[in-house]
Order: C-alpha cells, then sequence, then structure tokens
C-alpha cells in the first residue's frame, strides 16, 4: 500500500467524488410511489373517476364516522327514539343534550364533513381545470361531487346552525372563515343540488344505487324544500321521485335496508373488508353479536308506546332480548351484524320518505286530502288504516309528524331536525329530558375547530 | 539598560560584563537562602505554576538552595512539568526548560541567571542547528499533526502522517513543546540534539482528553465550543439497554425524558430546549460519522409504544457521547444542527496485547412506586354517594359494581397488571489488540429482559461491533472500517396495560366457571394478555474512513457509511383476547418497514503554521440519501387462532398503509481554525446544505458560525494576579443552524390511495394541500461561557449562558377542521427564544494513594419564550400560545375551590361573564418543559472498592392522575387514589374535593368534566429529585492476576433506586402528557392514561479478561 503512488489514491478519490456528484440534481427527488400529484389526477376519465370512488369510501370506511353511525345514532339519543343502554359519557351527554364542545362525537360531526367538502371543492376545481377529462365525464362527476358537497352542508347547518360556507379549496382563507348565515348555506346547498339535478342522468353510473342520480339530488332537494319551508317547491320535487318507475315501497318491511333495494335511492356501499362480515355499520352495533344476546342500544319506552296498535314496522323494525331483568327492545332496520356475503347497505336517502315529504308540504298547503292520500300510502304498507278524512290541518301535521317518526326513525337524524324546525321539541322532549332548553337544540362548536379559528362564535347557551 | 534576547548574542561581550555585575548586585540585593537534606530523586508535578513554585518544591525535596533575582523569576512565566528527575540538575533544568533562565550549581547552591546574558556553563554556545523527531504514543504509534513549537519564537512545525518533523535553523538549546490532543502537552530542551524522539502521554487532566467534534477532535481546553462528553465509564455503571437512559441527568443542557418503563420504551431528547413550535425537535444523532435515524420504525404500537431506535445500539459497545449544543458545534451540520447534534463515538481496538474481555451481569427490576388506590369499601360508599348526591338510581347496567358484583371482593390491579418480577441478564464478550499498525477490535453482547407485566413476556437483544483498522507502514495512508449489528426480539402485547390500574376494585377478573369476565362491552384488561405483539428489529450500521497524506499538511479523507434498519412487527388478536360482545373475528395485523441509508463524505484537511499560530482548514461535502419504506396488512378470515402468525392461512388481507419516502441530502462544508500561542483561538464554519424536503428553487441554505476562546489563564498577568486559578478560559459564539425535521414531499400536492375500493374502483382522496412556499427554519445561537480551574485543575468550573432564537418557523400549520385539512407546511414568522444558564463542575475532593472522592454536579436552567409571531390573535394559533410564555405552555381554568353548599367545584371567571367557558377563562397553569433540572454524583474510590452514586434532579410542572377527558369523574365506574376521600359530603363541607358524581346531566357531573379536568386541580408539581444510578464494585485483580486472569471485579449496580417526588401518579417522569406527540398547549390530544413507570433494576455482575 504504501509504494502506491499519489496519482493513485488521488484517483480514487476523485473517482468517488464524481460517481456521487455527477448526479446532478442530486437534491431534485421523482414523485413518491405511493401517492400521485395532483396535476395527473383529472388526466384521464378513469382518474377522475378514482377520486369520487375516493370520496364515497372515506364516507363510509369505518364504524362511528358522520356519515353512519353517528349521523343516525347521534340525534337519536337525544331526541326520543333509543340510547346507548351502558354507560359511555360521550353518548350521555347526547342522550341528555348537554353535549359539551369538548365532545369527540360531535367534534366528528363538524370535522368529517368540512373534510368530505374539501375533497369535493378539490374534485370541483381538478374538473374545472382539466382538457383532458372528457364532457360526459365531468357531468357526471361534477353533479355527484356537487351532490355530496350539498349533502355535507345540509347535515352540517342543522346540526350547528350557521356554519362556515366553503365552496373551494383556498385552505388559508377558508381556515378563518366565520360562520355563515344558516339561510346563505341553504342557498349553497339549493345551488349545487339544482345544478346536480341538471349533471346527472337519472341512471345510476353503475348497475348498482350507490352513486348519486338525478332523483338522489331530486330527493335531496325535496327534503331541503321542506325544511326551509318552501312547500310548493318541496311538492313538486318529491313529486318528481314519486314519480319515478326505478322506485317502489316494498311490500315486505324486512327487505327494505337490504343492498339495491327498490326502494332506495341511494346507498352507501360496504366498503371495509377488514372487519370481517360487516354490513351496514349501524347493523354491526345495534344487533347483538349473539343471536341471544342483548343489544347495547335500546328504544325509549315512550317510542315503543308510539307505535299504532297492529303497525307491522314494531314486529319489523324492533328485536327484543328478555333476560331475568326484563325485555329490553332495540332498533331492527339494519339486521345484519356480520355476515357474508353482504346483503345490507346503509340506507341514505329512501322513497318512503318522499311521501312524507310531500304530505307535510301538501297540508301545509292545506291540501289536506293530497297530505291524507300520501301518509295512507305509507300506512298501508304498514298494515294500518286509512287516516280519518276530518283532520284538521293542525292534525294533519300531527300526523306527518307521528308518521315521519315511525317511519323514518334511527335514520339520519329526521325525528331530531323534525321537532326542532316544527318548533316541537321541548314540548315532546321536556319530559324524558329533564333541563332540556331552546338552546341544547343546536350541538355545540366543537372545541378543536372554537380553538384553531377565533372568527367562530360559539352557539348560544354553550361556554 | 536594555537586555539582548538575542539568541546569537554570544559576541556582546561588553553586555557580559554588564551582566555579571548585575549578577552580583542581585546576589547581593536578593539573596535567598534555605537549607534542607540531600534527596536524589526529585518529583515534580505542576500545572501552569510560578517557575518559584517549582524551585520551592525542589528546594524542599533536596535541600538545595537557590540564588536568583525576583523580578527575574516572574518574567519567566509559568510552567508545567510532570517528571520524575534522575538528579537535581536534570530537576532544574527541566523546570527551567523553556524559560529564559538558565542555572549554575555551586556547592549546594544553585544561581539562577537570565539565559542570553550568560549561557548557562553545562551547556554548549548558541548555534543554529536542525532538529528531527518522531512523535509517538507510548505503544510506538506514531502521531501525524502534533504540533511543535520552539518556544519564546513563532516558529514551529507540525508532525507527518509518520510522526515526524524537521525545524531548520533552530536553536540549539531552545525548548520544545510538543502538544496533540488528547496527550499531555510535553516541554523538551533540544540540548543540542539533532534527533529526539518524543513519546507522548495519554491526558490525565480533564482538560486535555480528546472531545470528539463534528468532523474531527479538540481537547476541552482547545475547543471554542460547547460540547459535553460522557464516556464509557459512566455509560458502563448502568444495567439500562438504551444508550439514552443513560444520559439522563449526566449532561447539562440535555433532557431525556422516557415515554414509559417498557423495554425499548422511546425517549424524548431534547438539547437546549424546543426550538420549533410544531416540528421535531430531535437532536441529530451520528455514530461514527454516519447520521442515524432516530425515527422509530414502527407502523403500529405496541405496549411499549414505538420502539426507541438508539436501544438497538449496545451501551457497552459505545466508548464515547459527546453532546454539541452551541453555534460553533453544531453550525457544521448546518440544516440539521439547530437541535443539537449527539455524536456517539464506538469502541475501537488498541495496539497491545490481545485481550478477551467479558462482562456478564444479572437482575431484576420492579415497579419502584405504587399508587394509593380506594379500596373496595371506600370506593363502594363513593359510587353510593354519587348515586345518592345525583339523586339517581343505581342499576345492573349502570352500577354493577353497586348492584351485581361482590361487594367485598377486592383486586389489587396495580398488584396484579403490573406487580411481577422482570429479570435482566446480559452477556458481552470482545477480543481486541493490535500492533501500531492494524488494530481490532470484535465484541458480542446478549441481554435478556422480562417483563414486569402479568404473563410471561421478554425483551432480547444481542448483536456484535467489529472493528478494524489500518495504517500503511510510512503512514501516508489509513483505514478504518467499522460494522456494528444488533438485532432485538421483542415479545410483548399490543397494550399497555397499566392504564386499567383504575378499574373498580371489585370488578370481577372471572366468571364462576373460570372464563374471563366481560361487562357490556368493555375490555377485561386479562383480555389482552392473550394478544400477541412482536417486534424484530435489525440494525446494521457500517461504515469505513479512508485518509491519505498527500503532501505534508494536506489530508485527504473520506468517510463512507451505510445504515440498514428494519423491523418487522407482528400482532395478534384471537378471540380470547376479545369480548366476545365486540368480537367480529380474529386478525392479526403485520408489518414491515426498513430505512437504508448511504452517506459519503470526502473531505480536504489543511495544517500549516500562519503567523506565529497553527492554522487548520478542512472542506468537505457531503451526499445523503435515506429510502424508507413499510407495509402494513392487516389479515382475517384464519379457520383456526393457532393459525394467527401465518399470513397464508388468512382469507381476507388487506392493506392498512404502504409508505414510501426518499430523502436526499448534499452539502458543502468547510472549517477554518486558528490557534496561536495555545492561548488565542478562533473557529469558523460554514455549510450550504441542499434538502429534498424542500420545494424547488427552495433547495438550498447557507449557515455558519464563529467561535473564539481566549485562555487568558496562559497569560502571565493573569498567571501572576489569579496564582490560584491554574486554568481560565473564556469563549464566545455566534451563529446559525438550520432545522429541516417536516416529513418528504410536504411541497407536493398529491393524491393517496383510500382503504377501500368503492364501486369497484381503487378511490383516491386528497393527502396534502398545494404549498410549494416554504424554507429552512433558523435557529440563530449565541453563547458566551466561562471555564475555570482551580487547584491544580482539581476544581473544573464551567459556567455557560446561551441565547437562541429560532425563526422562520417551519410549521405544519395548523388548519381549523373547516378547511378539510389539519394542517400545512408554511414558514411562521414567529420567533422562539430559548435562553438559559448551564453550569457543570467536576471536583477530585481528596486524592492520595488509597482514597480518591470525586464530585460531578451540573446544573441547567432554561427558559423557553415565544418572542413575537406576527398574527397570532387572527390565526388558528390563537388560543395554543401566548407571547411572553413558552411554546409549552398549558393552559387551563384556575380552580377556586369547592362550593361548600352543593360540593360542585368553581373557577375563576376570568372575564366575568358569568360563565366558565374556554378559551376565554384560561390562564396559564404552567408548562411541560422543566424550569431546571440537572445531576449530582459522587465517585469514590478506596482501595479496591470505588463507589458511584449519582442522583437526578427535574424541576417542573406536569398534569396529574386526574387530569384530561380520559378521567372519570369522582364516583364514576373507575377507582380513584385516596386523596379522594376527602371529598364533599354534605352541605356546609369545606374540601377542596368535589362532591362524586357519575349521571352527566346535572352541574357536578358537568363542572367536573368540563372544567375541573382542565383546571390546575388536576395539574401540579411534578419536580423529582431519583436516585438515578449506584455502583459499587470490588476489583479483584490482584487474587486473579495469578491465574493470568485480568481486570477482574465485581459489582453491583441499581437503577431508579428511588424518588423523591409530591407528584400524584405513577412516575413524575412519565406523566399524563404523551411526549411522542409534540403538540402542546391545548392538551386534549396529547393526554394519555396511566403508563408503565420507570423500573427500578438492581443487578450484580462480573468483569474479567484474559
Amino acid at each position: 500500500m504504501n509504494k502506491m503512488k499519489h496519482s493513485h489514491i488521488s484517483l480514487i478519490f476523485l473517482t468517488i467524488t464524481l460517481l456521487v456528484v455527477s448526479c446532478k440534481k442530486y437534491v431534485e427527488i421523482p414523485p413518491p410511489q405511493n401517492q400521485l400529484v395532483s396535476e395527473l389526477v383529472f388526466n384521464d376519465d378513469k382518474t377522475a373517476n378514482a377520486t369520487l370512488a375516493g370520496l364515497y369510501s372515506s364516507m363510509n370506511s369505518y364504524n362511528s364516522q358522520f356519515a353512519n353511525v353517528n349521523a343516525s345514532f347521534l340525534p337519536a339519543y337525544g331526541s326520543d327514539e333509543f340510547y346507548y343502554a351502558y354507560s359511555y359519557a360521550a353518548y350521555n351527554e347526547f342522550k341528555n343534550d348537554k353535549v359539551t364542545p369538548g365532545n369527540l362525537r360531535v367534534s366528528s360531526l363538524w370535522s368529517e364533513p368540512y373534510s368530505l367538502i374539501y375533497h369535493a371543492n378539490a374534485i370541483l376545481e381538478g374538473l374545472e381545470k382539466s382538457t383532458a377529462v372528457s364532457g360526459s365525464a365531468k357531468k357526471q362527476f361534477r353533479g355527484e361531487a356537487k351532490f355530496l358537497r350539498a349533502f355535507c352542508y345540509f347535515y352540517l347547518v342543522n346540526y350547528f346552525g350557521d356554519v362556515p360556507l366553503i365552496l373551494n379549496t383556498d385552505y388559508k382563507v377558508n381556515t378563518l372563515l366565520p360562520r355563515e348565515k344558516k339561510e346563505k348555506v341553504y342557498d349553497a346547498i339549493i345551488q349545487d343540488l339544482e345544478d346536480a339535478q341538471t349533471d346527472l342522468p337519472d341512471t345510476y353510473y353503475t348497475s348498482e344505487r350507490i352513486r348519486a342520480n338525478q332523483s338522489a339530488a331530486t330527493a335531496l332537494l325535496a327534503r331541503t324544500y321542506l325544511y326551509t319551508q318552501q312547500w310548493d317547491k318541496a311538492e313538486v320535487e318529491a313529486t318528481k321521485v314519486i314519480n319515478d318507475n326505478q322506485y317502489q315501497l316494498l311490500t315486505d318491511l324486512n327487505k327494505v335496508f337490504l343492498k339495491n333495494s327498490a326502494e332506495a335511492i341511494l346507498q352507501w356501499e360496504t366498503v371495509n373488508t377488514s372487519t370481517a362480515g360487516v354490513n351496514t355499520w349501524e347493523g354491526f352495533s345495534v344487533v347483538p353479536a349473539s343471536p341471544t344476546g342483548r343489544s347495547y342500544y335500546q328504544v325509549y319506552d315512550s317510542f315503543l308506546s308510539a307505535f299504532e296498535q297492529g303497525d307491522k314496522r314494531k314486529d319489523s323494525w324492533i328485536n327484543s332480548y328478555t333476560n331475568a331483568t326484563g325485555t329490553f327492545f332495540y332498533p331492527y332496520k339494519y339486521k345484519i351484524r356480520t355476515k357474508a356475503p353482504v346483503q345490507e347497505y346503509t340506507m341514505v336517502l329512501r322513497l318512503a320518505e318522499q311521501y312524507l315529504i310531500r304530505a307535510e308540504a301538501r297540508a301545509e298547503q292545506d291540501n289536506l286530502s293530497g297530505a291524507r292520500d300520501d301518509l295512507d300510502t305509507i300506512r298501508h304498507r304498514a298494515g294500518l288504516n286509512d287516516l280519518a278524512d276530518n283532520l284538521s290541518k293542525e292534525q294533519t301535521l300531527l300526523a306527518v309528524e307521528q308518521e315521519r317518526r315511525i317511519e323514518l326513525f334511527g335514520e339520519w337524524g329526521h325525528r331530531w331536525f323534525d321537532l326542532r324546525r316544527t318548533g316541537r321539541s321541548l314540548a315532546v322532549l321536556s319530559s324524558i329530558k329533564p333541563g332540556i332548553t331552546a338552546d341544547d337544540l343546536y350541538y355545540p362548536i366543537p372545541l378543536d375547530a372554537m380553538n384553531t379559528n377565533p372568527n367562530l362564535v360559539q352557539n348560544q347557551g354553550y361556554h | 539598560m536594555q537586555i539582548s534576547l538575542n539568541r546569537y548574542g554570544k559576541s556582546v561581550t561588553q553586555m557580559l560584563k554588564a551582566m555579571k555585575l548585575i549578577a552580583i548586585i542581585m546576589l547581593a540585593a536578593c539573596l535567598q537562602v534555605s537549607a534542607g537534606t540531600d534527596a536524589q530523586k526529585v518529583t515534580l508535578n505542576f500545572q501552569n505554576v510560578s517557575i518559584e513554585k517549582v524551585l520551592k518544591e525542589i528546594k524542599k525535596q533536596t535541600g538545595y538552595l537557590f540564588l536568583y533575582k525576583s523580578e527575574e523569576l516572574k518574567k519567566a512565566g509559568r510552567v508545567s512539568i510532570h517528571v520524575t528527575a534522575d538528579d537535581v540538575a536534570d530537576a532544574v533544568a527541566r523546570s527551567l526548560a523553556g524559560t529564559l533562565l538558565t542555572f549554575k550549581i555551586v556547592d549546594r547552591t544553585i544561581v539562577l541567571k537570565p539565559q542570553s546574558g550568560m549561557p548557562a556553563p553545562s551547556l554548549n554556545d548558541h548555534s543554529a542547528i536542525e532538529v528531527r523527531g518522531r512523535v509517538t504514543d507510548k505503544s510506538g504509534v506514531p502521531l501525524s499533526g502534533a504540533t511543535i513549537r520552539v518556544k519564546g519564537t513563532k516558529e514551529g512545525t507540525e508532525t507527518d502522517a509518520n510522526g515526524e518533523f524537521v525545524l531548520k535553523n533552530t536553536d540549539n538549546n531552545a525548548v520544545l513543546e510538543i502538544s496533540f490532543v488528547g496527550y499531555t502537552t510535553q516541554n523538551i530542551r533540544v540540548s543540542n540534539r539533532s534527533s529526539i524522539n518524543v513519546i507522548m502521554e495519554l491526558a490525565e487532566n480533564k482538560l486535555d482528553e480528546t472531545v470528539i467534534i463534528a468532523y474531527g477532535k479538540t481537547s476541552k481546553r482547545l475547543n471554542t465550543g460547547s460540547v459535553s462528553s460522557v464516556t464509557s465509564e459512566t455509560l458502563e455503571k448502568q444495567p439500562v439497554s438504551d444508550p439514552l437512559a443513560a444520559l439522563q441527568g449526566r449532561v447539562s443542557g440535555l433532557m431525556i425524558t422516557s415515554s414509559g418503563g417498557m423495554a425499548g420504551s422511546s425517549y424524548q431528547v431534547r438539547v437546549r430546549g424546543e426550538n420549533s413550535i410544531k416540528q421535531g425537535n430531535d437532536p441529530l444523532y451520528i455514530i461514527d460519522g454516519v447520521p442515524f435515524i432516530s425515527t422509530p420504525l414502527n407502523e403500529f404500537e405496541g405496549a411499549n409504544g414505538s420502539q426507541s431506535p438508539l436501544n438497538s445500539i449496545n451501551p457497552n459497545d459505545i466508548d464515547r457521547i459527546d453532546v454539541l449544543k452551541d453555534a460553533d458545534a453544531t453550525a457544521i451540520y448546518g440544516s440539521r444542527g439547530a437541535n443539537g447534534v449527539i455524536l456517539i463515538t464506538t469502541k475501537k481496538g488498541k495496539a497491545g496485547e490481545s485481550r478477551v474481555n467479558f462482562n456478564i451481569y444479572t437482575g431484576i427490576s420492579k415497579v419502584a412506586h405504587k399508587m394509593k388506590m380506594l379500596n373496595t369499601a371506600e370506593y363502594l360508599q363513593l359510587r353510593k354517594d354519587a348515586f345518592r348526591f345525583d339523586s339517581a338510581t343505581a342499576t345492573a347496567d349502570n352500577a354493577p359494581d353497586l348492584m351485581v358484583w361482590d361487594q367485598n371482593a377486592y383486586t389489587d390491579w396495580q398488584d396484579l397488571l403490573i406487580g411481577n418480577t422482570g429479570k435482566i441478564t446480559s452477556a458481552q464478550a470482545s477480543f481486541s489488540g493490535g500492533t501500531s499498525q492494524t488494530h481490532f477490535l470484535i465484541s458480542a453482547n446478549y441481554r435478556k429482559e422480562t417483563s414486569v407485566l402479568l404473563g410471561n413476556l421478554a425483551f432480547q437483544k444481542g448483536g456484535a461491533l467489529l472493528s478494524i483498522s489500518h495504517n500503511s507502514k510510512n503512514n501516508k495512508f489509513g483505514l478504518t472500517a467499522t460494522v456494528n449489528y444488533n438485532t432485538d426480539d421483542n415479545n410483548s402485547i399490543p397494550t399497555d396495560i397499566t392504564q386499567y390500574i383504575n378499574l373498580p376494585p371489585n370488578y370481577p377478573k372471572y366468571n364462576p366457571d373460570g372464563s374471563l369476565y366481560w361487562f357490556g362491552n368493555q375490555q377485561n384488561p386479562l383480555g389482552y394478555l392473550n394478544r400477541t405483539y412482536d417486534t424484530r428489529t435489525n440494525n446494521l450500521i457500517g461504515n469505513s474512513t479512508i485518509h491519505y497524506e498527500l503532501l505534508k499538511g494536506l489530508d485527504l479523507k473520506s468517510n463512507f457509511g451505510y445504515t440498514l434498519t428494519g423491523m418487522n412487527q407482528v400482532e395478534t388478536l384471537p378471540e380470547s383476547g376479545f369480548n366476545p360482545a365486540t368480537y367480529s373475528g380474529s386478525y392479526s395485523m403485520f408489518a414491515n418497514s426498513s430505512v437504508r441509508s448511504y452517506i459519503a463524505e470526502p473531505q480536504v484537511e489543511f495544517t500549516t503554521r500562519a503567523i506565529g499560530g497553527k492554522l487548520d482548514i478542512l472542506a468537505g461535502a457531503s451526499w445523503q440519501q435515506s429510502i424508507a419504506d413499510g407495509q402494513y396488512l392487516q389479515a382475517s378470515g384464519y379457520s383456526s387462532d393457532a393459525l394467527l402468525k401465518d399470513m397464508s392461512s388468512a382469507t381476507d388481507i388487506s392493506v392498512n398503509n404502504s409508505d414510501y419516502s426518499r430523502y436526499n441530502y448534499e452539502s458543502f462544508f468547510g472549517r477554518v481554525n486558528y490557534n496561536l500561542d495555545q492561548k488565542y483561538l478562533l473557529n469558523a464554519t460554514f455549510r450550504r446544505d441542499g434538502s429534498s424536503r424542500f420545494g424547488p428553487g427552495r433547495q438550498f441554505g447557507n449557515f455558519g458560525a464563529l467561535g473564539a476562546a481566549w485562555i487568558f489563564s496562559a497569560e502571565n498577568f493573569v498567571a501572576d494576579a489569579l496564582p490560584f486559578l491554574s486554568y481560565g478560559k473564556l469563549r464566545a459564539s455566534y451563529g446559525s443552524t438550520g432545522n429541516d425535521q417536516i416529513g418528504d414531499y410536504q411541497y407536493l400536492d398529491s393524491w393517496s390511495s383510500v382503504s377501500f375500493p368503492y364501486d369497484g374502483v381503487s378511490g383516491l382522496a386528497p393527502s396534502r394541500v398545494y404549498n410549494g412556499d416554504y424554507s429552512w427554519e433558523v435557529n440563530k445561537k449565541m453563547e458566551i461561557a466561562l471555564e475555570l480551574g482551580f487547584l491544580k485543575d482539581r476544581i473544573l468550573l464551567t459556567a455557560g449562558y446561551y441565547n437562541n432564537r429560532s425563526s422562520n418557523q417551519l410549521v405544519g400549520y395548523s388548519l381549523s377542521p373547516q378547511a378539510g385539512f389539519s394542517e400545512y407546511t408554511a414558514n411562521l414568522p414567529a420567533t422562539v427564544e430559548n435562553k438559559g444558564l448551564e453550569i457543570d463542575l467536576n471536583t477530585i475532593n481528596v486524592k492520595n494513594k488509597n482514597f480518591q472522592w470525586n464530585t460531578t454536579f451540573n446544573l441547567s436552567v432554561p427558559k423557553n419564550t415565544l418572542l413575537a409571531y406576527p398574527g397570532l390573535e387572527n390565526s388558528s394559533d390563537a388560543n395554543s400560545y401566548q407571547i411572553g410564555q413558552s411554546i409549552r405552555m398549558i393552559k387551563g381554568f384556575k380552580f377556586t375551590g369547592v362550593d361548600p353548599q352543593t360540593g360542585i367545584p368553581t373557577f375563576l371567571d376570568v372575564n366575568k361573564d358569568g360563565y366558565i367557558s374556554d378559551p376565554e377563562d384560561y390562564v396559564v397553569m404552567g408548562q411541560t418543559m422543566p424550569q431546571f433540572f440537572g445531576g449530582f454524583g459522587n465517585q469514590f474510590t478506596y482501595k479496591k472498592i470505588s463507589l458511584d452514586i449519582f442522583f437526578q434532579f427535574v424541576k417542573q410542572q406536569a398534569p396529574t392522575s386526574d387530569y384530561g377527558p380520559l378521567t372519570g369523574t369522582y364516583g364514576s365506574m373507575e377507582n380513584k387514589e385516596t386523596q379522594v376521600l376527602d371529598y364533599w359530603k354534605a352541605p356546609g363541607d369545606v374540601t377542596s374535593v368535589p362532591r362524586p358524581t357519575t349521571t352527566s346531566s346535572n352541574d357536578a357531573y358537568s363542572a367536573f368534566k368540563n372544567d375541573y379536568v382542565y383546571s390546575d386541580a388536576a395539574w401540579g408539581d411534578a419536580s423529582y429529585i431519583r436516585l438515578k444510578n449506584v455502583a459499587v464494585s470490588y476489583d479483584l485483580s490482584a487474587l486473579t492476576g495469578k491465574w493470568k486472569i485480568f481486570g477482574t471485579s465485581i459489582y453491583l449496580q441499581g437503577e431508579n433506586l428511588f424518588t423523591i417526588t409530591r407528584y400524584r401518579g405513577l412516575d413524575p417522569e412519565i406523566n399524563g402528557f404523551d411526549r411522542r406527540y409534540v403538540y402542546p398547549v391545548n392538551p386534549f390530544g396529547s393526554v394519555k392514561p396511566q403508563a408503565m413507570p420507570v423500573l427500578r433494576t438492581i443487578t450484580v455482575g462480573l468483569k474479567f479478561s484474559l
């Protein structure tokens, strides 16, 4: 080694150095293997379609997300439908209508829709900029993204009242936006749904009813008009869906919540394969693990007694478990805890609601017989008799309330929202919710949202 | 009258005559005579003292008298001398070496004279000669780069690769000062010799021991920067698995906090506080020149959390750890130096006889402290009172503990779950040796540690270190190669069941039939023991350095390194581990992750003399690449739980995560070091860094620092004025460093695959927002320090003040949830200041033949302040940070006591609006960073016994066991500590413990859940003093020497023996915040349940060599 010449060793050093330096742009690295840079996403129809699939998938990937269990169960605890039978602090707060801003479930009801809204906004902006995605695909995806954005806002505005209205991905601005008046948010929802109606065909994207079509937009629009007391428009939109032959009320109540049931306007596909056998997260939660076991959930006694004699829905949609201490009743619309292959999907929009929307809209417009017809359609299926034909407007509206309560229980917070928009919450709930006040009817803005946006003002009554 | 100092002044006879005259007057004027006995040998041991002192000692030892003039002696300056001289003439000659004095022995009197005036009669006349020499260490290994200085002149040179030097035209009577880092400086008189061989002795003085710094080494004496070191001597006294554990309390400015007491648990390591508001604050680890990835590899966590990667390094293979703190020391690491640098140097072979060393120990560990919990009767009474006060009815559903379970059953959950005794066994063997050209070291280690958890779990690790170095015969070419491989195997469970110690004391463990009892959908902690969590980690660090001396003083070096770290994880969740109510099928999880990185760092170093001093210039470049990837799979659908570890037996496999990231890093760096007379030191460093973590156009940044030191004790006027001062140095540094601890690719906006396909299509979701507009975080560091040595350096004191300002904060800027994303990466125009005082004291209290007592003490008083944050009020951080407060402040309600009428806790209504609400009514309760911390150690050696006692102390606050959203009310279905017994029981009771409550629809409940758990009632002092380490050893070498067994000792070591604290909880170190998650202030995200405390460990061991 000591005989080695200077030049040899210098050469070794030089070679090594050059080898490394030769990668000229050493610190400019290619994009990672597991991510796709935005420009490439809207480069063709197929990848653009994947962004929609991603959005739907994100809604229903896991248990207790906003768009599955949380949306349907939390408001049910707070109204007079059912509750979590064991003690769990976060649920108890909902049950007692004393939700605290630090409740992690209320945080999910706020953060998750906004995260989905960002996703929808990113799709809309990507499509807008893209020249590579074909015209028809663009319309389809734009319509779906707008529908889903409207869908998220519908729940936000009903959980929290005024909410920040975010319609683009400019996160630096959006993060600090203050709350927008409810009316403005409803205007945006209506705009999106009207656009979606225009963009979307009435056929489904594939053979399953798991992606929004025109009727889905129409159905949600009908509901939005009902909530904003635009009775005539609500009636018009609901009628469109009712008259659509794709949708039929099923006579067998046990089959309503099966996947792609004729009554379904929109359902979420079951996507999570890591929890074996799950059909719907709702079913996974309420149905006891063993056929003879007890559910964690229990319906209120008052709800049980609200069923009229002979209502087949009580038999089909409520189940019970008896042991030494008593008999316990639990919601049973979804009947499967785990079973393969998947038979049930989470129901998002269904035809029965459209009849009830039209009934209410008609009653409000003093078309009482028309209202009764729609209510009777629903009652017949449940094995009940026609309503008396001498009901006053108030009585008819109460009949609508009663029918909605029984038909739609455990679905998407209908009861909680209905009582509030008809101003009946306190009158109906006070007996089982001591201490409930008008302030409790909107949830508090979650603590993490308050802490990160100084421009948010907390709802009245929360501190 | 002037005396010429011309070395060639032999012809100035006139002058000589005058000098003789003066000499006579001198003698007459100040004759100092003393007498004593005769002596043959003279032993002198002085460091930087006046000549007078040395002469007095010679007089004392020999009885010779001295004649001299005081002023002349004063002019002679100070000397350092460590010799055993053969006779008095030799002793005096050596003492005067380097001074301008010479002497003559007349009878038993020694007459001192100025050299130039009157040449010493015992030596030849002055003449210029060429001196050649060779400098080696004791084993004959040449020391390249040693400095040869001709004292009293500006002449000097350095040795070449072969340790050789040539000094032309040197006074034949000159004194040469030979110095080399890590060795005691020697003074040698040429005495007309043309060839001088110098054998250097390893430094005994702490100041001259080697300190490893970036791309080189120095000594504490000559260092311009702030570096603290811990050597193998200290590491070996601690029976720990992770080298980080051995550093706790040992180094000023370094705060190391454990995240849990289980084997392999990670540590939070902070050098001088936290600079980055939201990004990483981890120091840079460099092992033998190769950056070490300190981020845990876990894809999912087990009971020990994420595993500390440093746990893979065997502490016994480490020679020393150097912690680099200030700008001077860290700026050369540029963008990664902001949070300090920890250099780990592994052991190397040494020239000498081949030796095989063994070190074996065994011991036990236990949880050292238990909380005092309520017994069954107390607990049940609390529960009953809760129902009574709430006017609620206990039912089988909401109160099985009152209605269903045995009212007399009692389980001490702490005893049951974490009360086992862990056993530790460790064995280490090494073989080392070498010649002057080649050294080697081979070492192997094994360690097994069983858990204190219920069950039979163990953490095993083992590995090998191979180090070899070779120099060519002419020493111009040299090569070092080190390979360090370690593997560990952690058999554990997925969950730290310590969190279940607050189960009701009468909670049934089993059903009457012996099967596990389940309540509702709750998990019985014993069920978790049926789950398994195994990780296997492999860690390979290979490194090679080659160097070649191209020309004298010009060295080419290159450092190459490769690391490969991998982790395999398998977790099984069989049916038996589930509450049947939640069981939906057994499944298992598999993960593989790895990081591989390489580094190449060519360097050129040039050393020369310039303007009378030594100039050292280093220039280099660095290329690094790290590629990390990982997969995390979940498998289900097994036909039998016995097959859960076999992925191919699963019918359904889904990918939970798939990671990939690449990090490229390119740098150019340089350093200029100038040393004038070992007195004035200047050090300038520069680095230009490019990192792939930044977007196009933002990748490069420049960093640099200037450090200077003045060894004022080497100045004559200081030496004269402060004779008790043996060492004094003032140093200061200023510079900038950077931080790039953000993830990779943060500048790209991208879409990632979602977990599950929808409608047959694999979906995409936005995974990051676009933001290419951010760059380096900059930390400007300033330090000024005073280093002092007293009583021949037996007392060494370092006091430093630092002020670091971190700006251009690189943050995951928090977005409010409505933005749709939780954060984006950006530079925040905020400034964070970390300043503080650090004191290190080392003393040798007693030192004699049989007994030595040393003390070490270190204290750090850090202060962290957010100085500026433009636009804070309107940002999403408005409620999280406050100007003038620590960035790790914690806010909460101010507890104002319990209302004696209602038993409901009350709080300060800061804004007086009549409601207690956050954040308006929050006050600053404290911070998660300590106020001060340090260590205090004493080391005693008496004959063959040595004893080390080391205390660690920390002054801090922390959340107590009642803090945070996971805490149930007093009266909820969870057990509490006995302090709770003082709860409010009836109107009029004055107490600070609120009334029990269990149902949510009442004011007591909401006050507790909303306010109490976030108030200073659940926050408090978590200071502690811990007897961190005791090591006793007894040297048996004398006994075993006759059987040719050497270095034998038996020892007893203890770790975490006891802790003095007022903290309410299991362990003040591992308190309620999960330090793995950095986020401060709004505490909700980072609170954790009770975790395994650090364990008390006692071991006994044996060491010997063959």
